[in-house]
Formats: C-alpha cells, sequence, structure tokens
C-alpha cells in the first residue's frame, strides 16, 4: 500500500517536471515571433541580424555570415557591389543581380542579393555555391542551419615559430569538438624551419612571425603568404632601472652599442647590456627592421650583444640583470621586467591599435602553393570570430581586413 | 672506416659464441638422442638448426653492414651539404673569425648578393679552448677519485661509489646545463663580477656570468666521470703481481700507486682522458645554455687583470649549430652550419683514431701485449 502511493507521488512530479518544460518550449517559440534564428556550425547567432524568408527563398545576412565564416565583407554603396574576400577565394557580386563571380569565374543565381533596410542579405542558394557551405533550413524550428567548418575533414600538420603554438593548438581543439573528423598536429622549431618544413612538404602549413624573405620568396615563389594577426614587441629593462621612456633615436643607438651607459640615455651611470635574440627569429628579424634599419640605415646589432634563443631567455635575462635591456613581443610582458614606452606611448594593446606604437610584428600562414580545401578552411577559421576571440584571448592584436596590407605607422 | 673495421670484428667474435654454443648444445642433444629418440628426427632437428644458424649469421651480417653504411651516408651528407661554403672559403673557413656576424648577415642578404664568406676561427679556439680547459679541471680530479675507490677507499665504500660515478655518466646533458644556468652562472656573477670590471670591459664584452668560464665548469662535471670511470678499468686491469711486487721492495702504498700502478694502466687512462675530450667538444646542449653564444677569443693580453678573460662569453662549434639552427632554411647559412659539423667530424674522428693509437703504443713500450 505504501509503495503504490510512493510511485503515484514519483509519477506525479515527473509529469509536473514535464508539463512544465513543454510549457516552457512553447512560450520560447512564442517569443521568437516570426524571426528565424541562424545557427552556423551547430551554434546559434543571437546578436546581429536574423535572416529572412521571402516568397520561398531563405535570405542570410551577408555581414554575419562573413564574420562567422572569417571573410573580409566589402559593401560599396554607390555601384552596390558586394566583395567578399576568403582565403582560398574572392566573391563578388551585384545587389539585383542574379550572378555571383568566384574566383573570377561566373555562376547564374536563380534569387539575386537584396537590400533588406540596411542589410544585404544573400540567397542562401548563393552562399551554398561561393563559400562551399552547406545551407538548410529547418521549417518545423525556424533556423536556417549553416554547415561550413563542420564539414572540414582530414588531417593537417603544421609547425613554426613557438608563440604561434598556443593559437593553432586552441584553435585545432576547438575545430575537432566542430567537426570529429578533423585533426592536425602543431608542431614547433621556429618561423624559418616551418618555412623549409613547408617546402619539403612535411608541412601543409607554416606558421611564422615575419615577412616571407626576399631568399625565400625567389627559391620557393609557390609559397603564399596569409596574414593572421599582429604583435607588438615592447623594449623591457629590469625593475630597478628608473628609465620609463627611451625616444626612438635612443632606442636604435641602445641596441646598436652606441649607447654604452645608461646615463646617455638619462638613466643612471651604469653600463648598458643589450640582450637580442638569434639570427633568424621572427622578432630578431622584425625588431632590426623596425628599431634600427629605419633610424639608421646602416645600423648593426651590438657586436656585444648577448644572443638568446626565444622571447622567454631574453624576459628572464633582464629580469636577472639590472644592467640588461632587451626587446620580447607583448604576450611575454609579466611582472618580473619593467616595459618602456618609446616617444611617449605606452606598449599596450590600444596603442597598437591606433596604430602609434611603433613597433609591431606581424604573424602569418604560409603554404605551398594557394591555400585550397582545408588549408583554406582552417586560415578561414583563424579570421572566424571564434578563431578572433582565441588570438584576443592569447594576447596577440586581430587585423581589422585581411586581404590588404595595412599601412603602419 | 675504423668504426666499420670494429664492426666487422665484433660481428665475428658473436658469431663465434654463436657457434660454440651451437657446438655444445648440439652435443647435449645428441646424448640425449642415442637415449631415446629414432635417428630420423634427429636428423631431421640438426637441419633445421643448420637453417636457424645461418639465418641468423646472415641477420647479423647483414645489420653490421646497414650500420656501417649510416656512418658512411651521414659522412656524404654532411660533406656535400656543407660544399658550397668549403668552395667559396676554403681554408678561410678554419682561420678568420666574425661567425656570429656573418651569419646573421647571411641570414638577412637578399638573393642576388649572397653573403658566401664565414670565418669560424672563433668557434674553434672556443671549441679547444672549452675542452681543454675542462680537461685541466676534470683529469687530476678523475684519475685521484679512481685511485681513492680503487685502491684506499674501505672494502664497503668501494662499489656504492663506483656505481655513484658510472650513474654520474648517464645523467641528461640538459640537466647539467640547468643546473649550469641556474648555479653556476649566478655564482660568478654574484661573487667574482663587479659593476666596476663591468664598466671596464663594456665596449669588449658584457660581463653576464655566462661565460667562457662557466662552460669550462659544466664540462668539465660532464667529462669527470668518464675519465673516472676509464682510469677505475684501467687500474683495475693492472695485473695484481706487480703490485704485490712493489710491496715486497718495501715501497709505501702511495709510492706503489705513483710509481707501478699509474705507469702500467696508462694507455687506458690516456684514452679515457682523449674520449673525454671527444665528448666535451661535441657537448652542445648544456654548453649553449652557460657560455654565452658570441664567438670571442678570451684574450688575456687585453685584459688589466689576466683572469678577468674567463668571463668572455664564447661560442664552440657544437653550439653554434644549435644556437644558431633557426637560419637552418638559408642556403649558405645552413652550409655553413653544415661546415661547422664536418669540423667536429673530422676532429672527433681523429681523436678516436688518436685513442686507439696511443693504447696500442702505450702498451707495447710497457710490455703488457
Amino acid at each position: 500500500m505504501f509503495k503504490k502511493k510512493q510511485i503515484l507521488i514519483f509519477f506525479l512530479i515527473v509529469s509536473l517536471v514535464l508539463s512544465l518544460m513543454f510549457a516552457f518550449n512553447f512560450a520560447e517559440m512564442n517569443n521568437d515571433g516570426n524571426a528565424i534564428s541562424l545557427i552556423i556550425d551547430g551554434e546559434e547567432i543571437k546578436d546581429g541580424i536574423a535572416p529572412v524568408m521571402l516568397e520561398d527563398t531563405l535570405y542570410l545576412p551577408a555581414k554575419i555570415v562573413c564574420e562567422y565564416l572569417g571573410a573580409d565583407y566589402e559593401f560599396s554603396e554607390d555601384e552596390g557591389k558586394i566583395s567578399i574576400y576568403l582565403a582560398d577565394r574572392i566573391i563578388e557580386s551585384v545587389v539585383d543581380m542574379p550572378y555571383v563571380d568566384i574566383n573570377t569565374e561566373i555562376h547564374q543565381l536563380q534569387k539575386t542579393p537584396i537590400k533588406n533596410g540596411d542589410d544585404i542579405m544573400l540567397p542562401a542558394e548563393m552562399v551554398k555555391i561561393s563559400f562551399d557551405a552547406d545551407v538548410s533550413y529547418d521549417a518545423s524550428y525556424k533556423a536556417a542551419n549553416i554547415k561550413y567548418f563542420s564539414l572540414m575533414s582530414g588531417t593537417l600538420r603544421m609547425g613554426g615559430a613557438p608563440s604561434f603554438i598556443n593559437i593553432a593548438q586552441r584553435a585545432i581543439d576547438k575545430l575537432k569538438k566542430i567537426s570529429p573528423k578533423f585533426d592536425a598536429r602543431v608542431f614547433g622549431g621556429g618561423s624559418s624551419a616551418g618555412i623549409t618544413a613547408c617546402q619539403d612538404g612535411e608541412f601543409d602549413i607554416a606558421n611564422i612571425t615575419r615577412e616571407l624573405t626576399a631568399d625565400e620568396s625567389y627559391y620557393c615563389p609557390d609559397l603564399k603568404s596569409y596574414r593572421i594577426a599582429k604583435e607588438g614587441i615592447a623594449v623591457i629593462v629590469n625593475k630597478q632601472n628608473p628609465i620609463n621612456d627611451l625616444n626612438r633615436d635612443y632606442v636604435c643607438k641602445i641596441f646598436e652599442g652606441k649607447f654604452l651607459s645608461w646615463r646617455a640615455a638619462q638613466g643612471k651611470d651604469i653600463p648598458i647590456y643589450v640582450n637580442v635574440q638569434e639570427a633568424g627569429t621572427g622578432t630578431s628579424n622584425t625588431f632590426f627592421d623596425i628599431g634600427i634599419l629605419a633610424a639608421d640605415e646602416f645600423g648593426e646589432y651590438a657586436r656585444t650583444a648577448m644572443p638568446n634563443a626565444s622571447n622567454g631567455l631574453v624576459r628572464q635575462a633582464v629580469a636577472s640583470d639590472p644592467l640588461a635591456v632587451g626587446y620580447v613581443t607583448f604576450s611575454f610582458l609579466n611582472d618580473s621586467v619593467k616595459a618602456v614606452s618609446v616617444g611617449g606611448v605606452i606598449p599596450s594593446k590600444q596603442s597598437v591599435l591606433e596604430k602609434k606604437w611603433p613597433l609591431v610584428n606581424k604573424l602569418y600562414i604560409v603554404t605551398n602553393g594557394e591555400a585550397k580545401g582545408l588549408k583554406g578552411k582552417y586560415i578561414n577559421f583563424l579570421r572566424s570570430k571564434m578563431g578572433r576571440q582565441i588570438i584576443e584571448e592569447e594576447g596577440l592584436i586581430n587585423l581589422d581586413v585581411y586581404h590588404l596590407d595595412e599601412i603602419e605607422s | 672506416m675504423t668504426f666499420i673495421i670494429s664492426m666487422k670484428l665484433s660481428h665475428k667474435g658473436v658469431v663465434n659464441i654463436f657457434h660454440n654454443e651451437y657446438i655444445l648444445e648440439e652435443d647435449k642433444i645428441s646424448s640425449l638422442h642415442e637415449k631415446s629418440y629414432l635417428s630420423a628426427s634427429k636428423t631431421s632437428s640438426k637441419k633445421w638448426k643448420k637453417v636457424r644458424e645461418f639465418c641468423i649469421e646472415k641477420a647479423l651480417l647483414l645489420v653490421s653492414i646497414l650500420s656501417g653504411l649510416m656512418i658512411l651516408i651521414i659522412f656524404a651528407f654532411i660533406a656535400a651539404k656543407s660544399a658550397k661554403v668549403f668552395q667559396a672559403n676554403g681554408i678561410k673557413f678554419a682561420t678568420t673569425l666574425g661567425f656570429d656576424r656573418q651569419i646573421w648577415q647571411a641570414a638577412r642578404s637578399v638573393v642576388d648578393q649572397p653573403v658566401k664568406n664565414f670565418g669560424a676561427l672563433g668557434l674553434i679556439i672556443g671549441t679547444l679552448y672549452t675542452s681543454l680547459g675542462a680537461l685541466l679541471i676534470s683529469a687530476p680530479i678523475g684519475i685521484l677519485t679512481a685511485v681513492v675507490i680503487t685502491e684506499l677507499a674501505p672494502k664497503w665504500l668501494r662499489r656504492p661509489f663506483q656505481t655513484f660515478i658510472r650513474y654520474l655518466a648517464s645523467v641528461p646533458s640538459v640537466i647539467y646545463g640547468l643546473v649550469g644556468i641556474l648555479v653556476i652562472v649566478p655564482f660568478i656573477k654574484n661573487h667574482f663580477i663587479t659593476l666596476e670590471m663591468q664598466t671596464k670591459y663594456i665596449s669588449y664584452f658584457q660581463m653576464t656570468g655566462r661565460s667562457f668560464i662557466a662552460g669550462v665548469i659544466v664540462l668539465s662535471f660532464m667529462i669527470l666521470p668518464i675519465i673516472t670511470a676509464l682510469t677505475i678499468d684501467a687500474l683495475k686491469a693492472v695485473p695484481r703481481r706487480y703490485k704485490e711486487a712493489a710491496y715486497a721492495l718495501g715501497f709505501s702504498p702511495w709510492r706503489t700507486i705513483v710509481k707501478v700502478l699509474l705507469p702500467s694502466a696508462k694507455s687506458g687512462i690516456f684514452a679515457g682522458i682523449i674520449l673525454a675530450v671527444g665528448a666535451a667538444m661535441g657537448e652542445a646542449i648544456a654548453l649553449s645554455m652557460v657560455i654565452g653564444g658570441i664567438p670571442n677569443v678570451p684574450n688575456p693580453a687585453m685584459c688589466s687583470n689576466p683572469l678577468d678573460s674567463l668571463y668572455t662569453p664564447v661560442l664552440t662549434l657544437a653550439t653554434a649549430i644549435v644556437n644558431k639552427s633557426e637560419t637552418l632554411s638559408g642556403e649558405y647559412t645552413s652550409s655553413a652550419l653544415f661546415a661547422c659539423g664536418v669540423l667536429l667530424l673530422v676532429t672527433c674522428a681523429i681523436l678516436s683514431f688518436l685513442s686507439k693509437a696511443v693504447d696500442y703504443i702505450v702498451k707495447r713500450r710497457v710490455g703488457l701485449e
């Protein structure tokens, strides 16, 4: 008798919970009203413009789609021209014209891109053809479903600059979660080693922290580089050093070895110990170009400068020596050293974004030949909203546009 | 080549051992057979054994040929890779200075005007100085330790002592490097280098503690177990009757060691020392962490206190290959690094040949063989 009662109570509770769940579900669906939700790679996009359904055709917001699939999006009001730049393709189309131009190849469309209020909307068919994505519409849930990164399948091997490893590893982890068929391994070894391995076909992708040298692009014209992010390089001194600001001329002279004492740079009368990074590292090359050659055409690193193998070792050397000066990328700054301002500009992400900070290093991805298929999609992922978030969290700075070379101050 | 010959010899030895065992076993089996088995099964088992022996013999031969070939291929590969720099520089590669500057320029040079000139004299001198310096410290200590272990220490202590020394030899080199950078370099900097010294030599070199002397200390730790272990072996190989004869003549224990034991173990000790020098020259990782990485030549004449030249940062051939490996993608830079490899290989080959020669000559003079 007692048992029966127990079962009854249990049944009652379960039915209550179930009915509540259904009620909430219906409430939610009613709240949405007629808006169609946009789902990209299994994740619902809530911010921004919703897709619309006009005359039985699904239209997707161009800006949002480009942002989440990692494309540069441009729209010129006067001509009504839509330009979309992906790593592996350039897509061009004009509002109210039934064609799309993919890598200078013209495809006919059933429906035209339209202007809905202020927003440019692309027909589902055009997104499907031009991005090579999977677009479907679920009428019962009122959801537009785009599959792009979740279609990735295959394996990639990549390697190069050690400071790139964290970003690459996190991007790979994320991609593996989205698409179970995708797999990739990331190795270190330095920018130059990565490029060599990429030439030999050992790596599909080289991650580098400098531009391709003239030598490399001459001997291997197939190498293509793709912009990913940038990072600032800071000049660091020991915490006991009273110096807080150096102008660019001082920076150049210190690293050239022309200043032997900190007094020359308005500091204490103690010798300057210069720490540089080994020949061939990205940071070393970039710093030499921007920090020294820009100020002194025939400049060279000081003859007595102590070479270090990596950013971390430079920081360690500067932290342990009151005389030392060195340079590291922003992500290596911490409390153990002091980053000086250069010409009054504070080394921060903000000043890089405002293009005031003079010492900026760029991160590239290099492939042997055009990045197509899996490689192209991987690059697009790093440029997509998710990839940009990873890059931001790792302390680097995202670019505004990828297909054009930004003019640095 | 010496390697291949020794491989062949050892291969013959191995086969002989196999053969003897086989004969012994066969005798046993045949005696068993006579007791209980039919003659038919006996012949088949014999045949099977023969086939097996043939297979093992050929497999061993193949393996030894392969490992010999491997060495040849490595030699050929490194020689081919370094050919460009040797063509452009010739003997100048070993007689001029300025390797780090040249590598830096070559890594940044444009295609039309490649930098082809390299001079590794600084590296060669760095290599010689560090390994000889390490030898000066560790050879006396190592030999004396060996004497203590084999002759002077109480019997119950000898075996643990010896195990300990052998264990030291198996410590990975990067551990020594870590100890060097975390203990020795700060120690030198805090106790021996003053601000006046740093100010005085600022235009000549930076005194950060990462220096020639730090490299020497780390290296001497590393080669100490090699010298000690080989000296122990050499001392143990001295016939017991020598010692007994010396005691019978009324020699004191110390005199016995200095006048009898050490001279008769001379060949083994020399071989150990030369092996240790070879190891010191080829050491890269541990050294690259502590020696500073600039191919300076320590020059006591340029310092007001000659001892200050010990704090010069230097670079050796092996550490240059490690430190400058970022430039391996360049055509001439990689060739220059391989040329450093050639110099190292040649010196190490000469040293290993020398150790064999010393062993032979000394043994013949002493009359052990």
